[in-house]
Parts: structure tokens; C-alpha cells; sequence
């Protein structure tokens, strides 16, 4: 483990020393000729790349883009190659400073930007030995733009197989396909704003603000979804009494349900959208009347009405006034049941969302747990019985079975005994299915 | 910034609103809601607009312009993009404009 460790570290400082002696080489070698101009943009792009580590985009599912690219492109278009390379590197070491990431690593980083932009100027200036920063080819710039791809790629992927101790050649173009995309995308849009920016290097801070103004807005669209969600938590848990619910029932369903949900192998992020639809399950009573909610006064078919408008009713307001999609999509389908004998769509099988069927399957379970009107709270063991026998017809067999080893292991950790019974329970039921 | 826009939704708050209902209360869910999604749809907008003014695609992209009207339909781009963030982040605060709701909801000895 140590030699490994040593091995990475050794990379690493071998790479910095790279980047640096190859910095300082091509200074030595062929020194930049230096005027307002290109000083004027080295100083922006060195910023603007700094800023692009502190606004970092979030694409697809969740992924995280520092938008540099475009702007190494730019650097490379306009800047002689030491230049280029210094703002990218310089650009990366200040980004990294501000996000707090340790020198060493802040370093490789830079390092491994200066190595790769100086290799991908050397391959536009190959390609295009006329163009400076006034007289740009764009079409050596893809090539480039390949360049700095691979060679930024090879260098973080080396370190990761120094960990790992193995590299997978095989593996690498699926492992990077949407990176490469995204990477596409940048270095398309790098080549098409260098003309712009050749014109006047000043509209380098104009082609930065859009990424720079849409990561800032995915950062406050977070915490903005996140308050949102607190306040449809807080305003669900005020409103569960007056729905007729004991206090936190919708919290002791909800780690049921996520304690199943994770059994089933949802995602984290699925996993997280179905306990929310359980804590907001009763949200849009908050603005029903109370005699309304506690069905005084209603004939028998209005009630049954209200009941069966349920599902569609709480989708619409999580959907219309927090805008939850994902949560809602959970909620209009949480009255169905697995034989299709259900409420509002009679959606059967698995044409109903993993996520309501273990919604409606916890939910029964808990309902079973909890005491009713006229019974007292059934212990797990013969809830669960019950579970069982509902299988197939009203809640899908496989939720049930994740339910009765989540039950099962939550009585074995409570060391009551109740485990054995629970088990029992659990082999009585399927022995009465066999 | 928090601070300040709950201190500020206080301040113009119609007095005659307290107590708050639920109706009240979705119908202002909804409103932040709404123009969370308008602002954002605006910066989108905005984003791929001076994207667009940027590359050599019609005769008024930045390339094609004399230097000093690129300059300045650039500022002028960069100020509405400013704006439009700061808009953003303003309204991007629903728990404090929620707990200034709320606080108004309590009885006064006014």
C-alpha cells in the first residue's frame, strides 16, 4: 500500500516537474514577444480560467464541468505557446487555491494543464505555421482541442491507474464517452468565439459570462430546490394531524421506505425523491377545509371520490407549487394496485413506479404496525404475514420480500428475539404461497 | 444577502395580510415558484443569445462589428447578464422570505 502511495507520489511530482521545466524551457527557448495585447490576454484568460473552477457546471446526471476548455482553446488561438500554457496553468493553480484543494494536488493540476496546452499549441502551430493571434485556423484548432484532450486525460488516468494498479485500455472510451462530449462541446464552442475575441480581447470576459452566470445559477438553483423542499416538509408535518395522522408518521414511513428503497438497488438520488413523495404525501390538504379532511358530512360516493382523487390531487400541487416532477410522478401512482385493481389509472405489474410500489407497500405495512380504530398495533411478525398474503395481488411480491429482510435485519439489530419470530413469519409465508 | 431580503419582504409586506392562509401561502409558493423558473428561462436565454452573438454566424456577430460596437454591445450583454443573476440570487431564497411570512403571521400588541 506504502509503495503504491509512493509510486503516486512519485508521478505526481514527476509530472510537476514536467509541466514546470516545460514552462520554463519554452520561455527559455523562444521568449514570447511581449506587448499590451497579449499581456491584456493572458491576464483575462488566466482569470477567466481561475473563475471557471469557482462556477463549475453541472450537466446530465449530476456531473460537475469545469468549462476550461473553451477557454484553453482561446489561449491557444491567441497567445504565443508559453503564454498559453502559463495563463492555463496559472488559471488552474488559482482556481484550485480557491476552492481549497491541497497545494500538492493544486499542482499536479496545473502542472497537467501546462503539459497538455503546451503539446496542443505545439500541434496548432505544426498545423498552422502562419497563424498568430491576429490571423487564427480554425480548422488546425480541432486537432488541438483533440490534444489537450488526450494529453489531460492520459495524465489524470495514469494517476488513477497508479492507485488502482491497473490501467484498462479497453474500458477507456466508455469510461470517457460523456466526458468527451462534453470536451466536444467545449472545444466547439472555444474555436467558434476565437474570432470574437481576436478582435477584441476584452470580449474574452463576454464569451466567459455565460458559463461563469449559469454556474452561479445551478449553485443558487440548489439551494434554492433544497429550502423548498424544507418548507414542503415543515408545512407536510404541520398538516399530517389535521389529516387524521399520529406526528411523524410520514418520517417513520419514510426511513421504511428508504431502508427498502436501497434494498431494491434505487439510485441515491431516486431514493431520495421517494421519501420526500412519503413526507409530502398529504401536502396539498393544507389548503382543504377541515370538515373536508375529516369527511364529516359526506355521502359515501363523495368521500370514495375524494379518496380516488388522492394521487392526482397531492401530483398537481407538489408539481404546481413546488415544483417537484419527480416526486409527483411517485405520488400519482401510489393508489395502485400490482393485479391492476387500483386507483386512478389501474396500472398493474411493473407498468406501475418502483417507487410507488414501495411507497404503497410500506405505507400498508406501517398503516398495519400503527394501531387502527377498533384494533390495536400488530407486531412485525404478523404484519408481515399479512404483507405476504397481499402479494401479487395488492403490492408487488419482490418490494415485499425487500421489506421482510429489511424488517428482519431491523429486529436482528434491535436483539430482541423478535428477529426468529420475524423470520418465521417470513418462511411461514412463503411455504403458505408454495 | 439572506438577512437582508427577509428584513426587506418585512418591510413591504401589506400589513392587512396576517393571519396567513393556506390559500395565501400556496399562492405564494407558487408565485416564487413562477419566477424562479422565469428568471432562470431569462438567463438561459441570455446565455445562449450572446453565445450566439459571439460566433461568426450573421452579419451583427461580435466578429463581424467594428471593435468599439463589439466592445459595447458586449458590455451592454455582460450588465443585463450581471442583472439578471443578481435578480436570481435575490429571489432564490425562499426560506427566509417563508420565516418572514410566518413572522408576520404572529399576533402584534399593535
Amino acid at each position: 500500500m506504502s509503495r503504491m502511495r509512493r509510486s503516486l507520489r512519485t508521478y505526481v511530482w514527476a509530472v510537476i516537474a514536467i509541466g514546470a521545466g516545460g514552462l520554463a524551457g519554452s520561455f527559455a527557448a523562444a521568449p514570447p514577444r511581449l506587448s499590451t495585447r497579449s499581456l491584456t490576454v493572458t491576464l483575462l484568460l488566466t482569470s477567466l480560467i481561475a473563475l471557471a473552477y469557482a462556477a463549475p457546471l453541472t450537466v446530465g446526471a449530476k456531473r460537475r464541468v469545469i468549462p476550461d476548455t473553451a477557454l484553453h482553446l482561446l489561449a491557444i488561438a491567441l497567445l504565443p505557446p508559453p503564454l498559453s500554457a502559463a495563463a492555463g496553468a496559472g488559471g488552474a493553480m488559482l482556481g484550485n487555491t480557491y476552492l481549497r484543494r491541497p497545494a500538492f494536488n493544486a499542482l499536479f493540476n496545473a502542472a497537467q494543464v501546462a503539459v497538455s496546452l503546451r503539446i496542443a499549441a505545439a500541434v496548432y502551430r505544426a498545423l498552422a505555421p502562419s497563424a498568430n493571434g491576429d490571423s487564427l485556423v480554425l480548422a488546425a484548432l480541432l486537432p488541438a482541442g483533440l490534444a489537450l484532450y488526450l494529453v489531460s486525460t492520459l495524465a489524470v488516468d495514469g494517476a488513477t491507474a497508479i492507485q488502482r494498479g491497473r490501467f484498462q485500455l479497453r474500458g477507456w472510451l466508455s469510461a470517457h464517452a460523456a466526458s468527451l462530449e462534453t470536451h466536444a462541446l467545449l472545444v466547439a464552442i472555444g474555436i467558434a468565439l476565437a474570432p470574437a475575441v481576436a478582435l477584441a480581447p476584452w470580449l474574452a470576459c463576454v464569451a466567459a459570462a455565460p458559463a461563469l452566470v449559469l454556474g452561479w445559477m445551478q449553485q443558487a438553483r440548489l439551494r434554492f430546490e433544497t429550502e423548498l423542499v424544507e418548507i414542503a416538509e415543515e408545512l407536510a408535518d404541520t398538516v399530517e394531524p389535521r389529516a387524521g395522522q399520529r406526528p411523524d408518521h410520514s418520517r417513520d414511513v419514510a426511513a421504511l421506505v428508504d431502508a427498502v428503497a436501497r434494498r431494491c438497488k434505487m439510485s441515491d438520488a431516486d431514493s431520495r425523491s421517494l421519501t420526500l413523495a412519503v413526507r409530502v404525501h398529504h401536502l396539498h390538504n393544507v389548503v382543504r377545509p377541515d370538515d373536508l379532511l375529516a369527511e364529516t358530512g359526506l355521502q359515501r360516493g363523495e368521500r370514495r371520490a375524494l379518496r380516488r382523487d388522492h394521487p392526482e390531487a397531492v401530483a398537481a400541487y407538489a408539481t404546481a407549487v413546488f415544483g417537484l416532477r419527480r416526486v409527483a410522478e411517485t405520488l400519482r401512482f401510489h393508489h395502485e394496485r400490482f393485479d391492476g385493481r387500483g386507483e386512478p389509472f389501474g396500472l398493474a405489474g411493473k407498468d406501475i413506479p418502483l417507487g410507488s410500489r414501495i411507497f404503497v407497500a410500506c405505507e400498508a405495512y406501517a398503516a398495519l404496525r400503527a394501531p387502527g380504530e377498533h384494533r390495536p398495533a400488530l407486531a412485525a411478525p404478523r404484519a408481515l404475514l399479512i404483507a405476504h398474503a397481499g402479494a401479487g395481488t395488492l403490492w408487488d411480491p419482490d418490494v415485499i420480500a425487500a421489506l421482510s429482510s429489511v424488517v428482519q435485519d431491523e429486529a436482528a439489530a434491535a436483539g430482541t428475539g423478535a428477529d426468529r419470530a420475524v423470520a418465521g413469519a417470513r418462511t411461514a409465508a412463503q411455504g403458505g404461497g408454495a | 444577502m439572506t438577512q437582508l431580503f427577509a428584513l426587506a419582504t418585512l418591510a413591504f409586506a401589506g400589513r392587512e395580510q396576517r393571519p396567513l392562509s393556506p390559500d395565501a401561502m400556496t399562492a405564494w409558493l407558487r408565485r416564487l415558484c413562477r419566477r424562479e423558473r422565469r428568471i432562470r428561462r431569462l438567463l438561459w436565454s441570455w446565455a445562449m443569445l450572446t453565445l450566439i452573438w459571439l460566433m461568426p454566424l450573421s452579419p451583427l456577430a461580435a466578429s463581424r462589428l467594428p471593435a468599439s460596437a463589439a466592445i459595447a454591445v458586449g458590455g451592454f450583454s455582460l450588465v443585463c447578464g450581471a442583472l439578471l443573476i443578481t435578480l436570481y440570487r435575490v429571489n432564490s431564497h425562499p426560506r427566509a422570505a417563508y420565516a418572514a411570512l410566518r413572522a408576520e403571521e404572529r399576533p402584534t400588541t399593535r
